[in-house]
């Protein structure tokens, strides 16, 4: 179950970023933007390897924090981030699960962009895009 | 051992620990000027080999910690120097017990220890001695540094020494088993000779050599006894001593491939100027083993270069190390230093991401229950070795975490300013600025929640600081920045607070220095108010300078020698430079918002161009102000206008009061009237003034009031043209004909009826349609200063509008003949229009008492005019006047002429008030000409006598009287010839003339005389006689004859008096 979705600008900024109400969204705020010190690393180590071998995927970035969440990195070609926190207290996610969700983020927010009406770098306020995080978020549960 | 040492790096491994304390009363300054000396010698060469020693001083070090030495020996504190204060032989007893008392704290590790007394002479001081070193103040202690190498060299040689010893007895003697503090209990009653336990304490002793070979600067062979350690603690599955031995080689290998320090600046300081000799060692290590010679041991090795680690494998023997280190709770501090010792490894080898994944570890080694100051230490280093594996949010989260420990509820004094200055120091990792000019490209992006959060934090902060001007300014700097973020209940929480602060401290636009040296820019508040649109507007046109186009040229050529001066045009620039803004206070908070910063608005920039300061006019009139416009087509900006009431014809004064409000002196003044346009006739001057007497009072310095007086005269027309009253001349008198009857008969009745003309309530309306509006604008130009110099000058305009009411009307103006040809009488209908008694003089006659609404007619003998003096110059002027205009200025002149003879005024006795009346509008042509002398000067003498005016003649009867009828001829022209013809005849008085005296007048010669033609300026005369039978009085009246000559002149040219003549009785 996703606890926390965020969508990172490539310039690090939050495009999007959406939480489960029934937590301190400000701890989520301060997870992701920590989380994004490892993302710029692995981003930057994955750098040197050819594009078309670049993995999207980022895999696991902290991976025993406390909360027992776990967050999960994911970026684009045009390095935009996707950042999902997940709780696995309750249930153990494979990869692949995690990865197909990541993909299926990756398709909404292609849609998103595809909007002439969205000026890239604009905070994201589709209502397809939501409904679509917040599927995911009560979907495993 | 509990207390861990967050500052620790893997070269503090070949460090000689050796503790620096203060016995007695030593002044803290004083300690550590002696400290910061003794800490210089961190690093000496050893005499007869190559070898460096490292020493590391501390201040403090718990003796628990100091249990831990057989573990790791750079742990173990192998020297002490203590400092005392003594200043008499007397307590140099005392002192000395106290110095044995501090080295029993330390003693089973010490090798050697020293005691510097300050302040202490005399005899003891002579004694020399090894272990004490005396100085008399701690000014005069030069030898400090030479006393320091002498100790470092002196534990050398029990390092050396013991070194050897260790490494020596190997087979013979029993390996005594090293163990740490906890292990001790668990060793009771193992079976000492089984292979198992004499493999651990080998294992354990080697380890311990390789330490000692670190300490003495033999790197290879603690390499070397490091490996072997490892190969006989794994066999035996010693975990915390294979973990120790492990760290070991780590460390031997770290201080080979990085000589530089792993330690960050501390590190670095280390090997500052010192560099050349640890190479120097580096260079000399391989043949260290040879030249010494001393271990047979080492032969066993496997080639050198193996036995140095690379550094890959570096990390994952520190790994390794750790995971056998976390093995055992009590060597919790051993785990987490060695974590923090491996991120700086990495930290240099820049593989941040297995660096944080060792800090990750050490974030959850739990150690005993911390104390507050050591969880505020832990947060910090934690996020100074995020920051060093530039993990810069990490780093500022934990940051944030120590500052909020800071002022944990379970402080009894909470940390504010430690709390602040944290908080500042997690800014960047936020990438967060404090400059609002960082905002002001377009919509904020960046991590709203967390940064207003964190601005939030300052706030309170800075506050519970108790320096509200600083929450002041995070506050405006949160509602500034953060506006788009704010939800609307965060708005009005975030004003509100605000303004609660702003009460007791307003926030300003001055720049904030913090202690740290940074410095918060103020905060202009450019979204509150929304600004959509910025127009310039002009100055009022009171306030415009105006360039004084003549001055330009001059101007420059005083300035500068040259025609285009460079200077000049730079400064110009400098002037424009300067920007425009805007000046807000908002929730108590001043801002000077300048428009490029404004976020809605897209200007390409105002330019205003100042210019050097002017001196400033205040206008005040004697007047009262009028809230009347003029006229909107007076194009001006008027900035005052005054407002007056008088009748046609009054003057009045107006004073007006300059006061120089400026803080220039005013040098220059100007003043120029324009009356706006009026259908009305206007006669003399409306406005005069004399300048001079009030340039006289200048330059006029500021403050000072200088007075300037206007005279203000109204001549309007005085006829009532178009209008309303009846004529009065019901009475028939003509003024075209020739007088009929006696003149001094017809002496001005007085209308003494004086009826109102109209009926009161029209006559009301009447007046007031007959107020009549005059306006003018009054320039002052004025200038001074630096500004005056520059060529500029300002104008202020002051509006005057005049209300004439009417005061008399001349209804009517007719004349009527003197008595006198050269004289005439005006006959003037005077019409009181106004609701007061009035009465009207001239020069000449009495005054004549005129009630409201009343007319009268009033006569005024008035001497003819010879208005063919006046100078004309038709030859100027005629070239650009048309004969029209001429005329026009004749018939001015022609009036101004006759009104300053007649001088005809009224005053309002009730009123106090009085005025000039003038004819100047009304006289026509036919009245001109019957005012004006005519150019024929006929005079007729009777018996030589000339006879004019109601002068009579007397004769007697019987006798022949002379006649004689003279010409003089004033005109341009000759005229004549004229005959005349005399008529006598008698007036009966009752209207009837009798012309019938053929039988009582009989003419001596002809009645009919005859002129000759007159050249101008000529004289002509004519000569007759009469004779009267009876007596009587009689008239003579000549008669023209009218032919053709006499017509061509005007009437009145030949207006002849008429002769009065009494015939008496011959006298006996």
């Amino acid at each position: 179950m996703a606890v926390c979705i965020a969508v990172i600008a490539k310039e690090n900024y939050p495009l999007y970023i959406r939480s489960t109400p029934t937590e301190n969204e400000l701890k989520f705020h301060y997870m992701v933007h920590t989380s994004l010190d490892v993302v710029d690393e692995k981003i930057s180590a994955m750098g040197k390897a050819l594009v078309d071998q670049r993995e999207l995927y980022l895999g696991l970035l902290y991976p025993t924090e406390d909360y027992k969440l776990c967050r999960y990195g994911y970026v684009t070609n045009s390095k935009v981030k996707f950042v999902m926190v997940v709780d696995s207290s309750n249930t153990a996610l494979r990869d692949n699960e995690i990865r197909s969700m990541f993909r299926k983020l990756h398709n909404s927010y292609t849609d998103v962009m595809c909007n002439p009406f969205y000026n890239p770098g604009d905070r994201i306020q589709s209502r397809a895009f939501d409904n679509m995080v917040t599927s995911m978020m009560i979907q495993v549960c | 051992m509990s207390v861990p040492d967050y500052m620790q790096c893997a070269e503090d491994h070949q460090t000689l620990l050796v503790v620096v304390q203060p016995v007695g009363i030593v002044s803290e300054e004083n300690f550590f000027r002696i400290y910061k000396r003794i800490c210089s010698v961190s690093q000496i060469s050893v005499r007869d080999s190559q070898r460096v020693l490292y020493i590391r001083y501390r201040h403090h070090y718990p003796p628990e910690n100091n249990e831990w030495g057989d573990f790791q020996t750079h742990r173990k504190v192998v020297g002490l120097i203590t400092i005392t204060d003594c200043f008499s032989a007397k307590d140099w007893p005392q002192t000395f017990e106290k110095f044995h008392v501090q080295k029993e704290i330390y003693g089973s590790t010490l090798y050697d220890s020293r005691l510097f007394v300050f302040g202490l002479q005399g005899e003891i001081v002579e004694q020399p001695r090894t272990d004490v070193a005396f100085y008399p103040n701690y000014e005069d202690c030069q030898t400090v540094e030479k006393r320091i190498e002498d100790f470092i060299e002196s534990l050398f040689i029990v390092l050396e020494s013991k070194r050897l010893d260790r490494a020596t007895d190997k087979s013979g003697d029993k390996i005594p088993l090293l163990c740490v503090p906890f292990e001790k209990k668990d060793f009771v009653g193992l079976d000492t000779d089984s292979r198992h336990y004499k493999k651990r304490c080998q294992g354990r002793m080697r380890k311990h050599v390789g330490d000692l070979c670190l300490q003495a600067g033999m790197l290879q062979d603690s390499l070397v006894h490091y490996h072997m350690s490892v190969e006989l603690l794994r066999s035996v599955n010693d975990f915390l001593w294979l973990g120790a031995a492990l760290e070991g080689l780590c460390s031997a290998s770290v201080i080979y491939h990085y000589p530089g320090g792993t330690g960050g600046k501390s590190g670095a300081r280390r090997f500052q100027g010192s560099t050349l000799p640890a190479e120097a060692a580096n260079r000399h290590r391989p043949g260290a083993l040879t030249t010494n010679g001393i271990n047979p041991d080492t032969s066993t090795e496997i080639g050198r270069a193996k036995n140095c680690l690379s550094p890959e494998d570096i990390i994952d023997k520190y790994k390794e190390a750790i995971s056998y280190y976390s093995k055992y709770k009590n060597a919790g501090v051993i785990e987490l230093e060695a974590c923090i010792k491996a991120v700086r490894v990495l930290a240099i080898q820049k593989r941040s991401m297995e660096a944080s994944e060792f800090l990750q570890n050490a974030v959850y080694i739990n150690l005993r229950q911390l104390s507050e100051e050591e969880k505020i230490q832990r947060y910090s280093i934690l996020s100074e070795l995020y920051e060093l594996i530039g993990f810069h949010r990490k780093s500022a989260f934990f940051k944030r975490v120590a500052a909020m420990q800071c002022v944990a509820p379970s402080i009894a004094e909470p940390g504010w300013r430690a709390c602040y200055k944290l908080l500042l120091e997690t800014l960047p990792g936020y990438s967060l600025s404090l400059d609002p000019k960082d905002f002001s490209r377009g919509t904020h992006r960046g991590w709203a929640a967390v940064q207003m959060r964190l601005l939030h934090e300052l706030v309170y902060a800075s506050r519970r600081m108790g320096n509200p001007a600083l929450s002041v300014r995070h506050l405006s700097f949160l509602l500034q920045t953060m506006l788009d973020f704010l939800s609307d209940q965060e708005k009005k929480d975030v004003a509100q607070s605000l303004e609660n602060y702003t009460s007791k401290c307003p926030g300003t636009m001055e720049p904030i220095a913090l202690p740290g040296g940074l410095t918060l820019p103020p905060v202009p508040f450019t979204k509150l108010p929304i600004v959509r649109h910025v127009k310039l507007l002009n100055l009022p046109a009171s306030l415009r300078p105006h360039k004084m186009k003549s001055l330009l040229g001059q101007n420059v050529s005083t300035k500068s020698p040259f025609i285009y001066s460079p200077i000049i045009a730079h400064n110009r620039g400098e002037e424009r430079n300067k920007k425009i803004g805007y000046h807000t206070t908002v929730f108590g908070v001043f801002s000077d918002c300048l428009l490029d910063n404004l976020p809605g608005i897209k200007t390409s920039g105002s330019t205003v161009e100042v210019i050097p300061a002017l001196p400033r006019l205040q206008i005040s009139t004697s007047l009262p102000r009028s809230a009347h416009s003029l006229q909107p087509s007076s194009g001006d900006e008027i900035s005052t206008n005054v407002s007056v009431q008088l009748y046609n014809g009054e003057s009045q004064q107006l004073i007006i009061k300059l006061e120089n409000i400026g803080m220039e002196p005013l040098e220059k003044l100007e003043v120029t009237s324009k009356v706006l346009t009026t259908k009305e006739k206007l006669y003399g001057d409306f406005l005069s003034w004399k300048l001079e007497e009030t340039l006289a009072q200048f330059p006029l310095q500021p403050g000072k009031v200088a007075t300037f007086t206007i005279n203000i005269k109204v001549k309007l027309d005085f006829s009532c043209q178009e209008n309303l009253l009846q004529d009065l001349s019901d009475d028939g008198i003509s003024v075209s004909g020739f007088p009929l009857s006696s003149p001094f008969r017809q002496v001005v009745r007085p209308r003494v009826e004086g009826k109102p003309v109209n009926p009161p309530e029209s006559n009301k309306a009447g007046d007031y349609s007959h107020v009549k509006t005059l306006e003018a604008v009054l320039n002052f130009k004025y200038s001074g200063g630096p500004g005056h110099t520059e060529g500029y000058y300002r104008n202020l305009s002051l509006g005057l509008h005049v209300e004439v009411e009417p005061s008399v009307f001349f209804t009517r103006v007719s004349t009527l003949p003197a008595t006198s040809t050269r004289q005439c009488h005006l006959l003037l209908d005077v019409f009181n229009s106004t609701e007061h008694e009035l009465t009207v003089s001239t020069r000449s006659s009495e005054a004549l008492i005129l009630h409201a609404g009343e007319c009268q007619r009033m006569a005024i003998q008035v001497d003819k005019f010879n208005f063919e003096s006046f100078p004309e110059s038709p030859g100027e002027k005629g070239q650009f006047a048309n004969p029209k205009q001429l005329e026009e200025e004749r018939r001015e002149a022609r009036g101004l002429e006759i009104h300053s003879k007649l001088g005809i005024c009224w005053r309002i006795p009730s009123l106090k008030r009085s005025g000039e009346a003038s004819v100047e509008g009304l006289l026509n042509q036919l009245v001109l000409e019957h005012l004006q002398l005519a150019p024929l000067q006929w005079d007729v003498l009777v018996d030589g006598q000339p006879c004019d005016r109601e002068a009579v003649a007397a004769c007697q009867v019987g006798d022949p009287v002379r006649l004689e009828v003279r010409l003089t001829n004033r005109s341009p022209r000759s005229v004549g010839p004229f005959a005349l013809t005399v008529v006598p005849f008698q007036d009966h008085q009752n209207g009837v003339h009798n012309y019938d005296l053929h039988d009582t007048v009989s003419f001596v010669g002809s009645s009919t005389f005859y002129l000759d033609a007159v050249q101008p300026s000529g004289q002509s005369a004519c000569l007759g006689a009469l004779l009267f039978l009876y007596t009587g009085d009689f008239f003579l009246h000549i008669r023209f004859h009218e032919d053709s000559t006499s017509k061509e002149l005007p009437p009145s040219w030949f207006c002849l008096p008429s002769v009065h003549v009494c015939a008496l009785e011959a006298q006996a």
